[in-house]
């Protein structure tokens, strides 16, 4: 693999939980918090089995629609309506009452749940 | 020669034909140069500068009466339902008008489960805006305007002696679309031809359910002995679960009516090779999220066509019967690919479907983090590379 066209940074995961390091600017930043839904704590709770990944520091954001940013090594990436960000000044710590504690140093992050293969159309996994 | 005016408020376009003529419109709309609006008061005015236009006259339902009458470069009269002249305008000459539309009720002779009683319809120039049944005697079968609570959430059709006939739960349709004269339910005769061909009498077939609209509603109709004829609920578009058609029972599963045996299967009771050769797509996809993957590989073992064994992962193929989507769609999977994976923090092993041109372990892995994976070696490029998985 030609290291030259990785584009992504190291990444994190919890579950169905994929935690992408990106870099924002400042501008940026401020328009993805205001424009979006303040989650609160809670990322995701599982639909079968009610579980919930929670954050203990940050700001966690729905994004209501398509927006884009750069990763840490300058790549521009894409978040899809429906992913979301999370930003926070403090280490942060994700929680679930299945998985291990996930740490994350503090920075900017796109949140993606993956996804499984449906004949008729995508879906995201349920845990 | 033709004029035509778009985009205005209800019944205030213009469609008019004249001959040999020119037309000057007053635009001081200048949003959008496709449609002319030329606004002055309560009236569209429109000059013609040339050409004969000789006027319109409409006419109240399907009855005789006159509700409007427009003569260009004469008058406009307008007369309420009971005959009475309203307005009496000049027009100037060389001058023609869409006029504002104005409410009106249209009452027709009908009758609801055999029972005669009077449809009354409110209109706003061409539009359909409410309509009630009232029997004879005065008892009100339906009331449904639009804009109200009861449009937004469904209503019932009640009998002379408020017994239920009809519900609907969810929002009514309005919109003319689909529908015969603009009315709710129409009116048919009893051979079912439309009420157009009869001058407004006939009889309310609460059967019609596509009064209903949206995502979810729900439905419910009984005959005259208040026997449920018709019944069942809509979710997503699709019908789902128990429906009553013509007094039998009918299952549906995301829309597909199925048998009361596949319906009321539990998932160990399902043969997962009868369910891979289902012949609906969708149907086969819902009825594999019911019995689990686990038990699809475990019952049928599927060939191992790449394993990670640092991981623990498996890359599993099982073949499938073809089956079209719909025609325009792309060709129908022959083989479902099935992802095993371990979670890190419990060990346990669960499993993951993904798109059948998966080849490679790390590849269906990382299609299932979202990264695009038509060209293998671009794909490797994108991967997604994880410094801690819990």
């Amino acid at each position: 693999m030609d290291n030259e066209m990785k584009a992504q940074p190291k990444c994190f995961r919890q579950g169905e939980l994929i935690f992408i390091p990106c870099t924002v600017t400042k501008e940026q930043r401020e328009f993805l918090t205001r424009g979006g839904r303040d989650m609160g704590r809670n990322i995701r709770e599982g639909e079968v089995s009610g579980h919930i990944h929670a954050i203990n520091a940050g700001t966690l954001i729905e994004l209501p629609q398509a927006t884009g940013g750069y990763y840490q090594d300058g790549a521009r990436f894409e978040i899809p309506r429906g992913e979301m960000f999370l930003t926070s000044d403090h280490q942060i710590k994700i929680t679930h009452p299945e998985h291990d504690t996930l740490p994350l140093d503090h920075g900017d992050y796109v949140i993606r749940v993956q996804r499984e293969y449906d004949e008729t159309r995508d879906r995201q996994v349920l845990d | 020669m033709r004029v035509t005016s778009g985009g205005s408020k209800p019944a205030t376009n213009l469609y008019h034909h004249f001959s040999n003529g020119k037309i000057t419109i007053q635009d001081n709309d200048k949003r959008d140069k496709s449609y002319y609006r030329a606004y002055h008061g309560n009236t569209y005015v429109y000059t013609v500068e040339s050409g004969d236009i000789t006027g319109y006259t409409e006419y109240l339902g399907q009855g005789k009466r006159r509700l409007r009458e427009v003569k260009y470069g004469e008058s406009l009269k307008e007369w309420n339902e009971k005959g009475k002249l309203i307005t009496d305008h000049l027009i100037k000459a060389g001058t023609i008008l869409a006029i504002k539309p104005r409410v009106h009720f249209e009452k027709y002779p009908a009758t609801l489960y055999g029972q005669a009683g009077t449809l009354t319809l409110k209109k706003y120039g061409g539009s359909l805006r409410g309509e009630r049944f009232s029997y004879k005697g005065g008892r009100v079968a339906y009331d449904i305007r639009r804009g109200t609570k009861a449009a937004k959430t469904g209503f019932e059709v009640l009998s002379p002696d408020k017994k239920v006939y009809a519900r609907y739960a969810g929002e009514i349709d309005f919109t003319a679309r689909g529908r015969r004269g603009g009315l709710l339910f129409g009116l048919k005769t009893k051979d079912g031809s439309s009420w157009e061909e009869i001058e407004g009498t006939g009889y309310i077939d609460p059967e019609k359910i596509n009064i209903v609209r949206g995502l979810d509603y729900a439905v419910e109709v009984k005959d005259k002995d208040l026997k449920t004829k018709l019944a069942g609920q809509v979710k997503n578009h699709q019908r789902v679960d128990k429906w009553i058609e013509d007094y039998k029972e009918v299952f549906y599963i995301l829309g597909v009516a199925v048998s009361s045996k596949l319906y009321h299967a539990k998932p160990e009771e399902l043969d997962p090779q009868e369910i891979l050769d289902l012949p609906n797509a969708q149907l086969r996809a819902s009825f594999i999220s019911k019995i689990g993957l686990e038990r699809i590989i475990q019952k049928l073992k599927g060939q191992v066509i790449d394993t990670d064994p640092d991981r623990g992962y498996d890359l599993i193929s099982l073949p499938l019967k073809a089956v079209k989507i719909n025609q325009w769609d792309r060709e129908p999977d022959t083989t479902m690919k099935i992802l095993k994976v371990r979670c890190p923090s419990t060990g346990a092993f669960y499993c993951l479907r993904v798109p059948p041109a998966m080849e490679k372990v790390e590849q269906a892995r990382q299609w299932t983090f979202g990264q695009d994976t038509r060209d293998i070696k671009e794909a490797a490029a994108q991967y997604i590379e994880l410094e801690r998985e819990t």
